[in-house]
């Protein structure tokens, strides 16, 4: 099936699901890294960035929006500091033009270059053990044996422990680079990736929302002073409650197709689904609902009537690995 | 505001000379040898904000303009987002320092130290 534009298989053995217990490998042929350096990189990333990058150490990885001045997203993903005027960024592959146009045209002054390597075969590394299959407590590293610019960022996408891995490694002979990690194929991840309640740009996000609606709140630094789209985000923090948010769902019977709408007892519109998957005799989703939706307590339901359960936030997810 | 000539689309007020050459005298720099470098950087809530920075090195493709006694530095890219602004400076006690008037900017954010084209 195609993700974000790549094609990607959806399922790669019985036990998919099982070996995202363990440590799993994902082909993700959609992830890019962007390499930006220059005497000014630093500088120019933390004023376009949502994230306070100067205040990053040497070596830590962080995650990251770019918002426009209205405070929607143009791009996520996270953010390495390798030196101090040396980042890699870790975004898909959609989002790169759109992220370097707005680059482009805000770079005057400042003495800061970026190139998009080529992109090899990137894969995710996720699951409970993924920290112990590689790096361990570091957060990023190089894999030279790998290619120029080959290496691994951590992230958090079902687990704490995840990683992104770049470089030019055949697929095939990953998992006996890395012993005790198995491939998987993306309805497992997919699924897990919902139960985590973790938001991507393009199947679950576009640029009509705001950055802290996904639940991208450990993106944006509100306290580093001025970047772009600042005053919009910090509005609406100090403000407290956002219109929009991202949910957990669970329903029965057969899946419904992302973008089905979700409504109250009146047929009123609540919201919308981004992502589904098949979880047992029913479905779980990833979706967007009104602050209405939990204010009123009216019941959430799908247009054909059938009820639909908000999972608490507290739930199994990537907090709790 | 003084009535010297615009020169290549910026310009600078008396009172702004007078701001700059206190603040060269007050960081013990050489009036011969600094310049005052006007630029245009990413960031700010609507986009780009202004810099003011002293340097002694010229790059090669600053635009130099003199005035007042005060030499400034603009680098290419910043000059097209700046050209015919005002850089004047406001003081006492609700004084805001030095402040730029652009006829290019089609916003601002909320406390004025944003621009955006």
């Amino acid at each position: 099936m195609t993700v974000l534009g790549a094609s990607v298989p959806r399922r790669l053995s019985d036990e998919d699901t099982e070996r995202l217990q363990g440590a799993a490998l994902l082909p993700a042929p959609w992830e890019r890294r962007i390499v930006v350096t220059g005497r000014d990189a630093s500088r120019f990333l933390h004023n376009m960035l949502t994230q306070d990058v100067a205040g990053m150490p040497i070596s830590a990885v962080r995650p990251f929006a770019q918002a426009d001045r209205k405070g929607h997203p143009i791009a996520e993903g996270w953010i390495w500091r390798e030196e101090p005027e040396r980042f890699v960024l870790r975004i898909a592959d959609p989002f790169v033009g759109a992220l370097l146009d707005l680059f482009d045209r805000h770079r005057i002054m400042e003495r800061v270059e970026w190139r998009v390597p080529p992109a090899g075969t990137p894969f995710l590394l996720v699951g409970p053990r993924a920290a112990a299959v590689l790096g361990g407590e570091a957060e990023a590293g190089r894999l030279p044996e790998f290619g120029e610019d080959a290496c691994w960022i951590r992230v958090r996408e079902i687990t704490l422990a995840d990683r992104v891995v770049f470089g030019s490694v055949p697929f095939a002979t990953v998992s006996a680079w890395l012993p005790g990690a198995l491939p998987v194929g993306w309805d497992a991840f997919d699924r897990a990736r919902i139960e985590a309640g973790r938001a991507w740009m393009g199947l679950d996000v576009d640029s009509e929302r705001l950055v802290p609606e996904p639940g991208w709140e450990d993106r944006i630094s509100y306290a580093k002073g001025c970047y772009l789209g600042q005053e919009t985000l910090a509005r609406l923090h100090y403000q407290g409650r956002l219109n929009w948010n991202l949910a957990r769902l669970r329903g029965s019977g057969t899946p419904i197709p992302p973008g089905t709408e979700l409504r109250d007892s009146d047929s009123g519109r609540l919201g919308w689904v981004t992502s589904v998957q098949p979880d047992g005799a029913g479905w779980i989703a990833l979706g967007f609902l009104h602050r209405r939706a939990r204010d009123d307590a009216r019941g959430l339901f799908l247009p054909d009537g059938r009820t639909v359960t908000e999972l608490p936030t507290d739930g199994p997810s990537m907090r709790n690995c | 505001m003084n009535d010297s000539t615009i020169q290549s689309g910026i310009s600078i007020t008396d009172q702004a000379v007078a701001a700059v050459k206190e603040a060269i005298r007050a960081e013990s720099r050489s009036p011969e040898t600094t310049f005052l470098r006007v630029g245009v950087r990413a960031g700010g809530c609507s986009g780009y904000s202004y810099d003011l920075s002293f340097t002694d090195q010229r790059e090669d493709e600053d635009l130099v303009i003199e005035q007042g006694g005060v030499r400034l530095l603009l680098d290419p890219r910043s000059e097209m987002l700046l050209r015919g602004t005002i850089l004047d400076y406001s003081s006492g006690l609700n004084g805001k320092g030095f402040v730029f008037t652009n006829p290019n900017a089609t916003g601002t954010c909320g406390c004025g130290e944003s621009f955006s084209v």
